[in-house]
């Protein structure tokens, strides 16, 4: 099935006739509606629901209001809705008429054929039962829906949901319908073939079926009861986990503060560390750091000293003296004989050296050449190691000192007293929610037993019906009702099996392609669906990756339902192919969510239909749409009254600006402009 | 397969059948469905083997 075009008159807030073409063909095959809150996005969506089937969405308030009211004020009294659509490569039309003066029975849905001279001819069959085989009216919601939809289907808790979801695109609620008739009508054939029976004993089970059958129930209705408050419980968790998932942020920044923190710890030990091994160094090594200079300069002091000395004396001061003191050379020679002797060695006084000096320069002399000998690269390649690393160390607290400055700066604006409020509630429920699954355990223990008790009195009342001449056409009844109950339940099951395990490889495979975590989507056996790491332990869902994991499982079940399209199934409906019209699909997108939904939408159906606000139809999205898109609408929102001092709204799009919210116009309502 | 298996598979289609058509029908009640199904069984039932049932009727 394709879409061709609506014609809306007079229906809810479209005032007037309007129109819109949608894009059909293979290469152009998304219609793209822009439209603001409050505008008709889901009133148009509603139009195709109310046209085909008469029924709109849960959440579409008044959906018996349906003519405009100023066209009500002006004096039309009709509202009408024609979808032209193309089925199996003929065209039809759908067209329904609501009238204010008739009774709501009488909006009964007409679909023509219209031949390519442009004849129409009434369809044969039954309207509704041609519709129903073109999209099933239980398909139909997984088609034409709006995209909080399919964000409610895939939270934890809403495994019904899913499991419901997979049912009707198997077209299999009137395999339901037949199961819950089934049933009743089971027990109903007992009852007759006892009474036709009225034994003594049989009275008395039949007394014994009776208090279970009103027991089971209100076992029953405890578990329904303990479900939903499980389900409320797990829908407000799963609002405080999203919650939390999204301020993770905050908890990777407080965990990056806690690291920062420690890493200045480190690197300051390490610094201090490093300054410590350079003064060790420096104690022991601090000679040789002076040395080159210490002994150039030494050795400078030194030379000029002999050269000015260079006719000193070959003894030194102390000798001089003692030799004049005693009269006697060391060569034996007396002195006091030879004046000329003496007058030389007092000459010599005042050029000689004393000891001292002597043997400070002798020592010096020694160091000089023991220093010029130390290998001092060896040395200083040590101090420069120990240097360097205190220069990194220093850099390192430095970076982390800015980087904590920033991170508590950027804490400081966020409540992380919300945070553990946030966690503690979570926590708290979560241990509600395991005490009623505890509770639920019981109760679900007292029923199956209840159930078996049931069963058993069931079964010996058979026994003895079986004996008796005037319950055998009952019982006939009663065990074909029986034996048909529970195969159409196998068989069912059978099929919802098979069915979870291909729609869980779609869903997969659409989100392996667009998300940017390594998830693994996992449909389980109870029809939850969950999101796990590379080690199977499952993962929280931000609101954006909920958006995008619904609407995998959206396309994932359009697969399906294409797939099935000539199933053979004497149960089952075939599947279906029909266009997928999706309300605000971008919503709680980021930018790379966003551009990865933009290139996967056009290959979720045959043909797109996506309505999206100015803040979702980003230029981003419309030019990797662009390709795609066949028409492009605005629904123009029209009021009487003067604009005074309210902001306009224009849209930009396709270097065209239009007034998406007009001022004293002749009507109030929601006009359709063709981009 | 046994007369009684046909007999089951024969009436789970018409049942089946029954229900669809009740379902895409617009203003149809689940009396109107309830009465419909035990027509069926009804007609369907008489060639049922009674022999047969005490062993099949007590899962």
């Amino acid at each position: 099935m394709l879409l061709e075009k609506i014609t809306i008159v007079d229906w809810r807030c479209f005032f007037g006739e309007q129109q819109i073409d949608f894009a059909s063909t293979k290469e152009k095959n998304v219609t793209l509606i822009h439209a603001e809150n409050g505008v008709g996005k889901t009133s148009l969506l509603n139009a195709l629901l109310w046209c085909f089937y008469k029924k709109t969405t849960p959440r579409f308030e008044k959906p018996d209001d349906i003519l405009n009211h100023q066209a009500l004020r002006e004096g039309r009294k009709k509202a009408l809705i024609a979808v032209e659509f193309s089925h199996e490569d003929i065209l039809y039309e759908a067209r329904r008429i609501f009238r204010y003066d008739y009774p709501s029975t009488a909006e009964k849905v007409i679909v023509t054929k219209i031949s390519i001279d442009g004849e129409q001819k009434t369809v044969r069959s039954d309207p509704n039962y041609f519709l129903n085989s073109v999209l099933p009216i239980d398909m139909a919601g997984h088609f034409l829906f709006d995209g909080e939809h399919a964000e409610a289907l895939t939270v934890k808790s809403n495994s019904s949901s899913v499991s419901n979801a997979i049912k009707d695109i198997l077209g299999s609620t009137f395999v339901m319908q037949s199961i819950d008739a089934l049933e009743s009508i089971e027990t109903n054939y007992r009852r007759r073939a006892t009474s036709a029976n009225a034994l003594k004993k049989s009275v008395e089970i039949e007394k014994n079926i009776l208090k279970y059958e009103k027991y089971i129930p209100t076992k029953k209705l405890s578990m329904e009861e303990l479900n939903s408050e499980i389900e409320v419980l797990e829908l407000e968790r799963g609002k405080l986990e999203r919650q939390l998932s999204s301020v993770a942020a905050i908890k990777q920044s407080q965990a990056l503060k806690l690291s920062t923190e420690k890493t200045i710890q480190n690197e300051k030990r390490y610094e201090k560390r490093a300054k410590a091994d350079q003064q060790l160094w420096l104690s022991k090594n601090g000679i040789y750091a002076l040395a080159k200079e210490f002994s150039a300069s030494a050795k400078s002091i030194i030379s000029d000293h002999n050269n000015k000395n260079s006719k000193k004396s070959s003894f030194n001061k102390e000798i001089i003296l003692k030799i004049l003191d005693i009269g006697e050379c060391v060569c034996g020679t007396t002195i006091n004989d030879k004046l000329e002797l003496e007058r030389h060695l007092r000459s010599q006084l005042e050029t000689a050296e004393t000891l001292e000096l002597q043997k400070r320069i002798i020592k010096i002399t020694s160091l000089i050449s023991r220093l010029e000998n130390v290998n001092v690269k060896d040395k200083f390649a040590e101090f420069d190691t120990s240097k360097q690393a205190q220069v990194e160390h220093f850099e390192a607290i430095k970076n982390a000192e800015i980087s904590y400055t920033e991170i508590t700066e950027a804490l400081e604006a966020h409540d992380l007293g919300m945070i553990s409020d946030l966690q503690s509630k979570s926590t708290k429920i979560h241990k509600e929610i395991s005490a009623k699954q505890q509770l639920k355990g019981e109760v679900a223990l007292q029923l199956t037993a209840a159930e078996k008790k049931l069963r058993a009195y069931n079964s010996n009342l058979d026994e003895i019906n079986r004996g008796a001449s005037d319950g055998k056409r009952y019982l006939k009844y009663q065990f074909l009702t029986k034996k048909v109950k529970e195969n159409l339940i196998k068989k069912l099951k059978e099929e919802t099996e098979s069915a979870r395990l291909v729609i869980n490889k779609f869903v997969k495979e659409i989100i392996e392609k667009t998300a940017r975590k390594d998830f693994k989507v996992i449909i389980d056996k109870s029809f939850s669906v969950k999101l796990t790491d590379q080690y199977g332990t499952d993962m929280a869902k931000s609101e954006g990756e909920n958006q995008l994991l619904g609407l995998a499982f959206t396309g994932a079940l359009a697969k399906f339902a294409k797939i099935r399209k000539n199933a053979q199934n004497k149960i089952l409906l075939p599947g279906t192919e029909a266009p997928l019209v999706l309300d605000a699909p971008f919503g709680k997108l980021d930018r790379i969510y966003k551009h990865a939904t933009a290139e996967f939408l056009p290959q979720m159906a045959s043909q797109i239909i996506v309505m999206v606000n100015k803040e979702q139809g980003s230029p981003e999205v419309l030019e990797l749409l662009k390709d795609k898109v066949g028409y492009q609408y605005a629904l123009v929102r029209h009021n009487q009254s003067p604009q005074n001092e309210k902001a306009s709204e224009v849209l930009n799009v396709n270097d065209k600006k239009i007034d998406i919210t007009c001022y004293d116009s002749f009507f109030d309502g929601t006009g359709i402009e063709l981009i | 397969m046994s007369q009684n298996d046909n007999i089951i598979d024969k009436t789970m289609l018409e049942i089946v059948s029954s229900t669809r058509r009740i379902h895409f029908t617009e203003g149809t009640s689940a009396s109107h469905r309830t009465k419909k199904l035990k027509e069926i069984i009804e007609n369907n039932s008489e060639d049922i083997e009674l022999n047969a049932i005490g062993k099949d009727n007590d899962s």
